[in-house]
């Protein structure tokens, strides 16, 4: 199956969106624990964004162990391009 | 599992309890601050849930008793009672026992407990139908009373009251033809841990200990004899579960999207329900919810919906609906089914 890809910018507009913050809020060296709109309904959220965009759920336990923006794109792997 | 359709099996009524009182925002504040329960009700999509301290088998029986007036069936016709609970009113006997004789039921008619949650309905309808010989009649009892830890913000600001009752006849062979009833159901055991009570059964009997409120990883406070629930890999079962579930059902029923009048979900969430009818591409007006009204009433949600959101429309004509329910166990089930016309009392309020 086709690997379905995104710029990581797009994918930090995702975070921006799933957080409901400004886009642009999000630069990619945040830590989750640190964001205002970071807690269970939006690790959710990002499961059905995830979902959406990419055509199946990460991993829960691998998202809900997600630290830093960064670890979630580690979790996106091969699907985040510059 | 997919079993062979069901050419006779009807269903004749249906009817629901709740408890009268209602739990609402303003009863989140007070616990959890008014911005989070802003933020819970927008999550969940919960504004108002039906709590008391009234057992499953109180709100099933004030709807089975209204049920048969309405429907003027005689007790001593019923031969099967099948209640569908994860809140018995004991752990033993079951429930269903103490329900045949408060429901002055026969001495012949069979009664026993299951204990499903969000697939109960459909799950039950399978069952209940299975026990049916031609010409029998039987009633379907489901709901729950899930008590939520006071400081759980994954389950306080969900979880609603609910019970209902669902009056079955099987037709005999030479009665005139009806549309068939198709069943799809499923298990994965893998998940059981995710939906979960730990203390209070052999595995984990209770003790002190069990029974003390503490802490958890995910922030909030509840002991292990209180319900556990991993909203992520709730959610995640459900996005690759549900939506083939849904064509499963459609297809063994042979019907497109068009022909279903209704498709009704487990009400498992306001977010997760939008998720998955945009998945599947349904339109808002074939997904009625009452979800806003009465929280995730657990095994109770779909006949709920039936009552709160088609009475008008099941009285008065067959509609093809899809009955999906999905959740603790893992488990899952999807019934195809004409329904309509019924009998279906208003809904019931339990003072």
């Amino acid at each position: 199956m086709r690997l379905i890809r995104m710029k990581k910018q797009e994918f930090l507009r995702l975070i921006d969106k799933v957080i409901e913050a400004a886009p642009g809020t999000i630069q990619g060296h945040e830590t989750l624990a640190d964001l205002e709109g970071w807690d269970s309904l939006s690790i959710v959220a990002f499961l059905a964004a995830y979902d959406k965009q990419f055509g199946s759920p990460p991993a829960p336990a691998a998202l809900v162990a997600c630290k830093t923006v960064a670890d979630l794109l580690t979790l996106a792997g091969d699907r985040i391009t510059d | 599992m997919h079993p062979l359709p069901d050419n006779t099996l009807s269903v004749r009524g249906l009817a629901c309890a709740v408890p009268a009182a209602r739990a609402t925002a303003a009863d989140l504040a007070a616990t959890f601050g008014e911005a989070d329960a802003r933020r819970l009700v927008r999550g969940t999509g919960v504004q108002e849930r039906r709590l008391s301290s009234h057992c499953t088998s109180d709100l099933c029986l004030a709807a089975a008793e209204r049920l048969l007036a309405e429907l003027g069936w005689e007790r001593h016709s019923i031969s099967h009672l099948v209640l569908v609970t994860q809140t018995p009113d004991y752990p033993l006997p079951a429930t269903a026992c103490l329900l045949q004789h408060r429901l002055g039921l026969p001495n012949h008619c069979t009664a026993f407990d299951v204990n499903l949650g969000c697939s109960g309905y459909p799950y039950g309808l399978w069952l209940t139908g299975r026990l049916l010989e031609p010409g029998q009649r039987a009633l379907l009892l489901v709901g729950d009373t899930i008590r939520a830890a006071p400081g759980d913000r994954s389950t306080v600001p969900l979880f609603g009251h609910a019970g209902s009752a669902t009056a079955l006849e099987r037709r005999l062979e030479a009665a005139a033809p009806e549309a068939p009833v198709h069943f799809v159901l499923g298990t994965d055991g893998g998940g059981g841990r995710h939906i979960l009570v730990e203390a209070g059964g052999s595995r984990l009997p209770h003790t002190p200990d069990t029974c003390q409120p503490q802490t958890w990883p995910d922030g909030n406070v509840r002991s292990q004899a209180d319900l556990f629930m991993n909203g992520a890999e709730v959610f995640s079962f459900a996005l690759q579960q549900v939506p083939a579930l849904v064509r499963a059902g459609l297809d063994r029923a042979g019907w497109t999207q068009t022909d279903c009048d209704d498709v009704v979900f487990h009400q498992a969430n306001g977010f997760m329900l939008k998720t998955l009818a945009d998945k599947l591409d349904l339109p808002p007006e074939k997904v009625p919810s009452c979800l806003d009204r009465f929280g995730n009433t657990s095994s109770a949600s779909i006949p709920l919906t039936l009552v709160t959101c088609r009475a008008d429309e099941l009285r008065a004509a067959r509609r093809n609906c899809l009955l999906v329910g999905f959740g603790v166990g893992w488990s899952w089930a999807a019934a195809a089914l004409p329904l309509g016309p019924l009998v279906i009392p208003d809904l019931i309020e339990v003072p």
